[in-house]
């Protein structure tokens, strides 16, 4: 595969991803525009991760995936005012969740928390299979 | 026990942050209630255990459709007033609650963790003729005001697409997997198409991955709630003598919204 693959596939993602997290390499996570700097500088990294990004691999094991998944969420939910609702459930009774309690449920790994490391790592997979 | 199609009951509670989807579903029916004979929207405080059962016993619908606050032995309305319930002690469900109105009607709940449990029972137990929910917390965004953008109404929007089917009569099997195409259709847009330009589209494509996940149904796959649309196989400009007997039926229906609409118009004056 060539620089070009890793281009084009940066090129598709939508800007908001572009900076978030994506593979994790010997215990450093990368984003995807660091993954595009490594590649065009020909760094042995950069081999490695392209290699990571084009069998759509982000970690090696599951606790590597939940702690990307983890940095991901929290630079999401940067972005929303601290201590106001972000979301609400369904639930009986009702709950609203502001960003810091969602962080809260994704460290303590409630039925909810483990909900977002699952939609998170969804999204990953998904970004890392656009062709 | 016989129901007649295109007869409808929605329950739309607006309080505890329930406006968030009431006024998306509000805008479906809008929609598409057009074919129905008879439909009872309660909204807000008229979304009362009493009225809902009223409006049940009146119209006898073939299908319940509605928002709620929920738990995975209880549906509940306006002020978080249970409806149904079943007794289920671990959950903090005591008593037997309107379960004899479940009986052979589609249920379309919006509601937390009912698909767990509640759905299952209300089909296998009191005979309900299918069921389709949520079996885990289902969440929406609440950063902006009820239905002021896309990105807060997106999940409902996902969600509801089931409603839409159903009222068009499709299947419900068919709705349900118009619901999940729904979702898979925002989630790429909201990535890579259009949508993906929003602030908040991060945030917004997580939540319609969860609620995604959690979408279940239950009972009668093929059992449908409405009459289904004409095709072009079927319709009505196929065949001279259908055409008639077509345009004598849409003018009898016309008369009949006519006179509806003029008997509403006469008690608002009174």
């Amino acid at each position: 595969m060539t620089l070009e693959y890793i281009r084009k596939w940066f090129n598709r993602l939508p800007e908001s991803e572009r900076d978030l997290p994506i593979v994790i390499l010997n215990g450093i996570a990368y984003t995807p525009r660091m993954i595009l700097h490594e590649v065009e500088r020909g760094s042995k990294i950069g081999e490695e991760l392209q290699t990571k990004v084009e069998a759509g691999s982000f970690g090696t094991t599951e606790e590597e995936a939940y702690n990307l998944a983890l940095i991901r969420l929290k630079e999401i939910l940067k972005r929303y005012p601290p201590n106001k609702p972000v979301i609400a459930v369904l639930s009986n009774p009702p709950v609203t969740l502001t960003p810091e309690q969602i962080i809260e449920q994704v460290e303590k790994r409630t039925p909810l928390g483990k909900r977002f490391v699952e939609a998170e790592l969804q999204q990953v997979k998904y970004l890392l299979s656009m062709r | 026990m016989i129901f007649l199609l295109n007869r409808f009951v929605f329950i739309l509670p607006t309080s505890d942050w329930l406006d968030y989807g009431s006024c998306v579903m509000e805008d479906v029916i809008s929609k598409y209630t057009d074919i129905g004979d008879k439909y009872v929207v309660l909204k807000g405080k008229e979304a009362t255990p009493s009225n809902i059962k009223e409006a049940i016993d009146h119209i006898n619908p073939s299908m319940i459709a509605g928002i709620g606050h929920g738990s995975p032995c209880a549906y509940t309305v306006q002020n978080k007033e249970f409806f149904l319930m079943y007794p289920d002690p671990e959950n903090k469900c005591e008593e037997l609650l309107n379960m004899d109105l479940v009986r052979g009607r589609v249920w379309f709940l919006n509601s937390c963790e009912v698909g767990k449990e509640l759905g299952k029972v209300m089909v296998e137990v009191y005979g309900a003729k299918a069921f389709l929910g949520s079996k885990e917390p289902f969440l929406f965004p609440v950063f902006d005001k009820p239905c002021s953008s896309d990105d807060i109404k997106a999940v409902f929007e996902a969600e509801y697409v089931a409603l839409k089917y159903l009222l068009r009569g499709f299947t419900v099997g068919e709705a349900h997997r118009a619901r999940l195409r729904a979702y898979d259709e925002l989630i790429k847009d909201y990535t890579f198409g259009i949508r993906s330009l929003s602030p908040n589209a991060p945030l917004v494509v997580r939540l319609l991955r969860i609620d995604r996940d959690i979408a279940v149904v239950y009972g009668d796959t093929k059992a449908i709630v409405a009459t289904p649309e004409p095709t072009e196989k079927s319709s009505l400009a196929q065949h001279p003598a259908e055409m008639g007997l077509g345009i004598v039926a849409i003018a009898v229906g016309c008369l009949a919204v006519l006179s509806e609409a003029l008997s509403k118009l006469r008690k608002k004056r009174k």
